[in-house]
Formats: C-alpha cells, sequence, structure tokens
C-alpha cells in the first residue's frame, strides 16, 4: 500500500524571509482521494507545484519532507526535490493549454509510454487506445488521431487523465481539473477521477476551491489559508464540525448571507502567527505565535490556538 | 410592469457555410424590478443574448422592446443609461490606463450631464453604495482585488441609473467569500433602487440565491422557464434535473440522484431535426427525432420544451 | 477585544520591503543606452558652441591626424572631424528621433483606425501595407527621396514614409486584442461615442509595443539616413552629417588616413546601439 507523506513543507521567495507555504502537513494512501481546498492566494497550487518539484525559479523550498512509501524525495541538502512520473503526476486547469497543440493525442499518450514504460512503438500505440477507452472516451480510434483543438475540453482532460495513468503513478495531483469546464462534464469527469483511485489504486490529490466538489468526491479534506494547513481531517468531520474558525468561515460563506459590507481582506503573509489572526474574531495576543497543527483525533489536525469545539466536549 | 420584452430573438455569428446559431428564437419579459436568471452550459447563447438585450450586438431576426419601445430607439443617445450590463471578468471590464474615479465620472457626464461639484458627491456616493471608501477614488484597477473590481464595475452601471442591468457571471472569478458579499450587495441594490437584473450564471446555487424566475437554456432555446421555487424543487425538463444533479453538494442530504448525461453538448452549427436535447435525453423516443418541442405551460408560469412531460 | 490589542501582532502586509536590486543591475543594457542617448543629445545640443566652425577649413593642415588640437583629426581640405562630428551628430540624432516619433504617432493613428473599424476600411490600409513592406525599407527610402529631392526634410519624409507600415501593423494587431476586451465594451456602456472609445480607450492601451518599436526604429532611421548620404542619396557634402562624412572619408583609407571615415562610422553605430539597447530591454520587460 503506498502512500505520500508530506511533513513540513515550507516554501518562500527568494531573498524574502516571508513563507508563502508554512509547515504543511499531510498523507495521502493509495485509493483515496484527498481534497485541498482553500481560496485564491491559499497557495494550494504552490503546494502541488512543491510536491511536484515544479516551483518557479525565485521560488524556493526551505524545509519539508515529501515521501512515497518511506523514499524520501527531497535532497535535503540541497533542498531539491527529485520524483518520477512513475510516483507522482499532475493534470491541470486548462486541459487543451497543457497537450501540445501540434500533436495528435494518440502520440502523446504512446508518447509517454514508450519514455515511461519502455514500450515499442507499435505496442505504444495499441496501448493508448485503451487507455483512451479506459477514460471513457468514446471512439477511441477516432479520437486517438484527432489534435487537441478537435476536441472538447471534457474530452481534453480526459485524454490527460489517460497521459497521466500512462505513467502508472502512485499518486495523481489534480489542479481545479474541472474549473474550465461545464457542470454536466465536470460530473463526467469527477466520476472518471473516483474511478481511476478505486480502480488504479493511486492516491489523488484533489486541488479545488469548491467546498461542495469535495464534499462529494474526497475521503478526506485540507484547509488551506494563506499558506498554512488550517484543518485536515475527513470530509465529513471536517465540513460538519469543522474546528478552526477558517474553516467555519469558508463553509459560512457558501451557505449563510454574509454582510455585502464586511472588508474582504486578503491574506496577509508578514503575519508571524496565524494567518488568519486578522480576521478571525475569536484571535487573542496569543494568535500572534504560529499555532502548530496539533492533533485533535488520529486522524484530526487543526492549526488554532482557539479551535471551535462542540459545547458538549467544552463541558 | 413589463420592462423588456423579447419575441423570437435569432442569432446567428458568421456567414454562410460557417455559419454558427448562438440563439434560437427566444422569448422572454423581465418585470420591473425582477430578477430573473439565465442559466446554461458555455456555448448555449447566454451571454449572446444578454449582449444583444445591451444593445452590444444586433439580432439577426427577432425584436427586443423595452417599455414598449425597440432597443435602437431606446438607447439611443442619453437612452444608453437605460440598460447597462456587467461582465464575468472584473479585472478586462476596467481600462487599465483609467482610475476608479475617471471610470465612474465617465457615464455621470456622458450620460447624466453632471459635471463639477455634483459628479464629485454623486462618485462619493456610488463608491460609499457599493462598500468602498473614497480612499479608492485615485486608485487603478491593477490595485484592486477582484472583488473590489467588480463593485467598480458595479458603481460604475449604477453611476447612470439604469432600469435593467444585464449581469453576465459577475461572481464566476470570484472566491466563494466574496462572491456571497456581492451577492449580497446586487441585492441590497435592488431593494433601493428597484433596478431588474438579468442574472446570467452557470452557477446555479447563486442563481438560486438572488433571482425570482429562472430559464435554463441549451443549445440556444429556452427548455424551462419557471419561478425559482418551482424550478428547483420540480425541475421537469430532462436537462435541468441532468443539470441540477450534476451540481455538487456541500451537504449530503440535499444530494439529488445523479444523471450523468452521455456525451457532450452536439456542435450548435449541425444540429439534428427535432429536439436539441435528443441525443444526450434519457426520455427520448420517436416524435423527438421528428419535429421540435415548444415551450408550453405545464402548470401555471412552469414553461417547458419537451414533448416527454408536455400532457396535450 | 479592541482594535488597539489586534494591531499589536499584526504588521501590514509584508512589512519587509521587497529586496530592491538598482535598475542599473536589472536592466544594465538600458542604463548604458540610456546613457549614451543623453550624453550624445548633451554633446549635439551645447557641443557646436564650443567647437569650431564645422566648415571652417585649416590651410596647410590637411589630412591632420588626431591630435589635441583637433581630437579626430583634419580631413581633406582641412576641416576640423570632430567640429564636424559634434555637429552632424546635431542633425542626425533630430531625424531619428523626428523620424522615429512621426512614424509612430501616423502608423499608430492609421492602425487604430484599421483594427478598430475593420471592414472595407482595414482591408485597404492593410494591403497598402502590404505593398509597402513587400519592398526592403532600404530601397523604399532611397525611392522616396530620389523623387522628393535632396534635402534633410525630403529625407525625413521618405524615412518616415518607409517606417510607417510597421507601426500600423503593430498597433492594428494590438487593437484588435484590445477591442475584444470586456472594458472597450464598458466604454460603449458608459456613453462614449465610437471616436471616444477608440481614441480615449483602446488607443492608449495598444501603444506599448509601438513604443518598444519606436527607440528601435530611432536608431534604425539614424543608419538609413547615413546609409542613403553614404550613397550619395538625400543630404550632400558639404553638410556635416556622419553618412557623408563617412562617404568623403572612406576614399581616403587607401590612403592609411583612417580618421575621417573611422570616428562618424563609430558615432553611427554608437548612436544606434545605444537605441537597440533601449528598444530590447523595453520589448523583453513583461
Amino acid at each position: 500500500m503506498s502512500e505520500l507523506v508530506v511533513e513540513g513543507l515550507t516554501v518562500g521567495i527568494r531573498g524574502h524571509s516571508v513563507d508563502l507555504l508554512r509547515d504543511i502537513s499531510f498523507s495521502v494512501a493509495s485509493g483515496e482521494i484527498l481534497g485541498m481546498v482553500g481560496e485564491s492566494g491559499s497557495g494550494k497550487t504552490m503546494a502541488a507545484l512543491a510536491i511536484m518539484g515544479l516551483l518557479p525559479p525565485e521560488i524556493e523550498l526551505r524545509a519539508g519532507s515529501v515521501r512515497i512509501d518511506n523514499l524520501e524525495l527531497v535532497n535535503q541538502a540541497t533542498m531539491t526535490l527529485q520524483r518520477s512520473a512513475h510516483q507522482l503526476t499532475m493534470i491541470f486547469q486548462q486541459p487543451q493549454a497543457a497537450l501540445n497543440p501540434t500533436m495528435k493525442v494518440g502520440n502523446q499518450v504512446s508518447r509517454v509510454l514508450q519514455m515511461h514504460r519502455g514500450l515499442s512503438r507499435a505496442e505504444a500505440k495499441q496501448r493508448a487506445v485503451q487507455l483512451l477507452d479506459r477514460v471513457g472516451i468514446a471512439g477511441p480510434d477516432r479520437v486517438a488521431r484527432a489534435y487537441p483543438h478537435q476536441l472538447s475540453g471534457g474530452m481534453c482532460q480526459r485524454v490527460m487523465i489517460a497521459i497521466a495513468l500512462a505513467c502508472k503513478p502512485q499518486i495523481l495531483l489534480a489542479d481545479e481539473p474541472t474549473t474550465a469546464l461545464d457542470v454536466t462534464i465536470q460530473a463526467q469527469v469527477f466520476d472518471l477521477i473516483a474511478e481511476v483511485a478505486r480502480e488504479e489504486g493511486c492516491g489523488v490529490i484533489l486541488i479545488t476551491h469548491d467546498l461542495a466538489a469535495v464534499s462529494e468526491l474526497c475521503d478526506r479534506v485540507a484547509v488551506l489559508y494563506g499558506g498554512q494547513l488550517m484543518e485536515s481531517g475527513s470530509t465529513r468531520k471536517v465540513l460538519d464540525e469543522p474546528r478552526h474558525p477558517y474553516s467555519r468561515f469558508l463553509l459560512d460563506a457558501g451557505v449563510r448571507q454574509v454582510d455585502s459590507n464586511t472588508p474582504e481582506l486578503g491574506v496577509n503573509f508578514a503575519l508571524t502567527g496565524c494567518r488568519f489572526g486578522h480576521r478571525c474574531s475569536r484571535a487573542d495576543e496569543i494568535c500572534g505565535t504560529f499555532p502548530p497543527l496539533s492533533a485533535l483525533t488520529a486522524d484530526r489536525g487543526v492549526s488554532c490556538h482557539h479551535p471551535l469545539v462542540r459545547l458538549e466536549e467544552f463541558k | 410592469m413589463t420592462l423588456l420584452e423579447i419575441s423570437e430573438v435569432h442569432k446567428t455569428h458568421g456567414r454562410g457555410a460557417s455559419s454558427v446559431p448562438a440563439v434560437r428564437g427566444v422569448n422572454l419579459t423581465v418585470a420591473a424590478g425582477e430578477t430573473v436568471g439565465l442559466v446554461g452550459e458555455s456555448g448555449c447563447g447566454k451571454s449572446s443574448l444578454g449582449r444583444m438585450i445591451a444593445g452590444l450586438q444586433e439580432p439577426t431576426s427577432g425584436s427586443i422592446l423595452f417599455g414598449g419601445n425597440g432597443l435602437n430607439e431606446t438607447l439611443h443617445g442619453r437612452g444608453r443609461r437605460l440598460i447597462q450590463m456587467v461582465f464575468q471578468h472584473p479585472a478586462a471590464s476596467l481600462n487599465p490606463k483609467l482610475t476608479v474615479e475617471a471610470m465612474i465620472a465617465e457615464p455621470l457626464r456622458l450620460l447624466m450631464g453632471l459635471s463639477g461639484d455634483a459628479r464629485d458627491r454623486h462618485i462619493d456616493e456610488l463608491l460609499t453604495g457599493v462598500g468602498l471608501d473614497l480612499s479608492y477614488r485615485p486608485r487603478r484597477a491593477s490595485q484592486l482585488s477582484g472583488g473590489q473590481q467588480q463593485r467598480v464595475v458595479l458603481a460604475r452601471s449604477l453611476a447612470c441609473e439604469p432600469d435593467l442591468v444585464v449581469l453576465d457571471e459577475p461572481t464566476a472569478s470570484l472566491d466563494q467569500s466574496v462572491r456571497a458579499r456581492v451577492v449580497g450587495l446586487l441585492r441590497e441594490i435592488q431593494n433601493t433602487r428597484g433596478v431588474a437584473y438579468l442574472f446570467i450564471s452557470h452557477d446555479l446555487a447563486t442563481v438560486r440565491r438572488i433571482a425570482d424566475r429562472v430559464a435554463v437554456m441549451y443549445l440556444g432555446r429556452i427548455v424551462e422557464l419557471a419561478s425559482t421555487e418551482q424550478l428547483f424543487n420540480q425541475p421537469t425538463h430532462p436537462y435541468t434535473k441532468a443539470l441540477l444533479s450534476a451540481e455538487p453538494q456541500l451537504d449530503p442530504a440535499s444530494r439529488r440522484e445523479r444523471i450523468i448525461l452521455t456525451g457532450e453538448t452536439p456542435n450548435p452549427s449541425q444540429l439534428p431535426t427535432g429536439c436539441s436535447f435528443q441525443d444526450r435525453c434519457p426520455l427520448v423516443h420517436e416524435r423527438c427525432t421528428k419535429e421540435a418541442p415548444a415551450l408550453l405551460p405545464v402548470s401555471g408560469n412552469h414553461l417547458v420544451e419537451c414533448f416527454a412531460v408536455q400532457r396535450d | 477585544m479592541s482594535e488597539a490589542s489586534l494591531s499589536r501582532f499584526v504588521p501590514p502586509v509584508f512589512s519587509e520591503p521587497p529586496t530592491r536590486k538598482s535598475f542599473i543591475r536589472r536592466q544594465p543594457m538600458m542604463t548604458i543606452g540610456i546613457a549614451t542617448i543623453v550624453l550624445l543629445i548633451g554633446f549635439a545640443a551645447i557641443g557646436p558652441w564650443f567647437v569650431g566652425d564645422p566648415r571652417a577649413t585649416f590651410p596647410g593642415s590637411s589630412f591632420a591626424p588626431p591630435s589635441w588640437s583637433h581630437f579626430f583629426g583634419t580631413d581633406m581640405y582641412g576641416r576640423d572631424v570632430f567640429a564636424r562630428a559634434v555637429n552632424a551628430a546635431r542633425l542626425d540624432l533630430w531625424l531619428g528621433i523626428v523620424i522615429s516619433v512621426v512614424a509612430t504617432i501616423i502608423g499608430s493613428l492609421i492602425g487604430l483606425v484599421a483594427g478598430y473599424w475593420g471592414g472595407w476600411v482595414d482591408d485597404v490600409v492593410m494591403r497598402l501595407t502590404d505593398i509597402t513592406l513587400a519592398f526592403p525599407g532600404f530601397v523604399l527610402a532611397i525611392l522616396l527621396v530620389t523623387v522628393l529631392g535632396g534635402s534633410s526634410t525630403s529625407v525625413a519624409i521618405g524615412v518616415t514614409v518607409s517606417f510607417i507600415p510597421y507601426f500600423i501593423r503593430l498597433t492594428r494587431a494590438e487593437v484588435l486584442g484590445q477591442r475584444e476586451l470586456e472594458y472597450v465594451d464598458g466604454a460603449i456602456l458608459a456613453g462614449n461615442s465610437k471616436l471616444r472609445v477608440a481614441l480615449r480607450h483602446v488607443l492608449p492601451n495598444s501603444l506599448k509595443p509601438s513604443l518598444v518599436q519606436a527607440t528601435l526604429v530611432a536608431g534604425w532611421a539614424i543608419t538609413t539616413v547615413g546609409g542613403l548620404a553614404f550613397l550619395g542619396i538625400g543630404i550632400h557634402p558639404p553638410t556635416p552629417e556622419w553618412g557623408v562624412m563617412v562617404a568623403e572619408g572612406s576614399n581616403d583609407i587607401l590612403t592609411g588616413v583612417w580618421w575621417t571615415a573611422l570616428f562618424p562610422g563609430a558615432l553611427i553605430v554608437i548612436a544606434a546601439s545605444a537605441f537597440q539597447f533601449i528598444g530590447d530591454d523595453l520589448g523583453s520587460k513583461r
């Protein structure tokens, strides 16, 4: 049973003391779907890039460990990350932009098979069609000969998933895979991702801003804000009984009427303490120090000095 | 009182063999002070319809009446102020070279004929009205967050006191918490000014929170039109049902049985004869492939365009 | 909890200022370019008052090599090459800048009209532009200057016209992109007339590529003007002009007199490169 474990991931801009991600820890088991939710600027995409070793040159990995099956991917001396496509692959928000526009999609899949699986040209071609069929593309023979611009967004995302599967990854990162798609197509892609996790046994990290999507698809959830992992745990527990004031706030935003004049406060990366401190009604002096992610239960962590605890537990 | 009356509006983009029908015979009315939601997936023609109503595009055929007069007549000269539109991308809706005050001053001067102190006072009032303080006056779009930009866009479109605002996905590019605030602001504005909204969106949850009536569009036609309550509680058209079931729900208890539509929206330039939803419809039968259904009432004000649910 | 106690642990966003590399270190080429141009313009502006008459001859000292009395030496007629080069700087830089500014203004306006109005106006403008661009710019300039006759004005006009098509294309392409943006619709909704939308909203947002091009063109214009003069088209001797000076001096090289052609030639290269450096850096900036 393969498992991705991320511990103490800290990332910042070179030459700045400010951290863009601070002390992020989470894990994903094979066959499991972890939802990573947050608003824009929460650092969810940054976390994915850090795990993939795809950070832009001006961003540096400062600390942390990324392990797959206890195999360390981060070189602790140089703080660089080495991974193979067999361990980790990623699919992106704009599938049409992620595919090579000048190459038939069948070839794009079979190239990956040749490179990562050492298949011969003919084998790879045949296997590519099978993979396209596997991701639910009707008429895979015909689609394999098409160019990306001839396919719809939903179809392109399926091709991206086929390419990801071609590497037989242990972990699949999906960065907002359905944001560019319509809701009925989104439902199809979500079903496919769930099926892939279940049947191929790979762990999936779904990066999204949509709590409802997390609620439907994910086994566990990690809530990010301002580069701080606020809360993590099983989806139902976190969504039904959020323990972090920010999780509560995020859930309320979708449900309750919000006073239109409460100010929109952006993320404040300069805060040395809790990144939600300046927006939080429960904040006090102690929130000026960084709250470590403390385990509430075995599978439930919260990074808060004043977690919301249910009344009965309080008594 | 009927403010806007759209009858049999068609819009075809391009000419000849490469022409693509975007809107194919839409009938819709909007009453003064009302909010009509227009939902549908990309390419269904909802934005084209919105742009025609705002006078940014001419319909290929059909008529759009505003207060009983033709649209071109209405929007002539200062009449432009009566219908305003807000777009999806607030950053692209603001001229990057102009300051907030310069942008709001434009409609005040050009459409309301205001100048000097009176105009200045109006700018202040409008900014306060959308929840921005006066320190934002000299800023440019790039110095504002997405939510603030959308507030500026709203202030500008409200500056000329319109009767109808077409809102084209105004919250799609905003974060959840910001989205909730903008929706709250839109309702507040409606309560104080009595402006009517045509709220175009693919986001059913947001539409549900703001609209009085909802029209569902599929491939250029309205397939279902009902009050918000009716539409969300008793969706009748098979497409509406699938659309509602596909929407992720936070609360597992409110989840509907998932109806996964097979296939994708067909190419609008090669539509089959008969009902345009036939290829994906779970209720399709022979009649649907031969003739096109019409939008007819199934009960009271609940209109549906589907043979399977219409009783004749 | 009170506002005051909250602010104690809430520093403003990015309390630490971003590390600021100096402009010189961030854009060394741009700095060199700007410094050179400023220096050259300084020379051209005040130099002529300090150096002697560029047409004055020093009898008996023709072909004097560079020395403290004649920095750049003297030519065949015993004229001071430094005095001539400094006076020529005035004409050449002036021509380079005027040509680029005028070509930018005219080209951008035509490009705006073609891009924003589209339709047959666009077709006509673009076909004419294509025809002009079919000629190499230098050949077109030769043709125009030959027709217009030999004066610095006709050179200015000829070279300007040969550069205008570039600005038309650039601005039109940018306008085509800009006019699809929602702020243009927003401007129409705010009651702007079509002309006002084009001039006040679309044009300012479409100028950037043309401004980059303008610095490059200023350099190219200097080489073109010099090149034409070298070929004996447009500006004639004894007008002090770098190209004219190179043309006159080129015959002397064979006899071992290198300074009459080298110094004005080097100045053309320096001025043109300086503009190029600025343009390259502007263009590569995101």
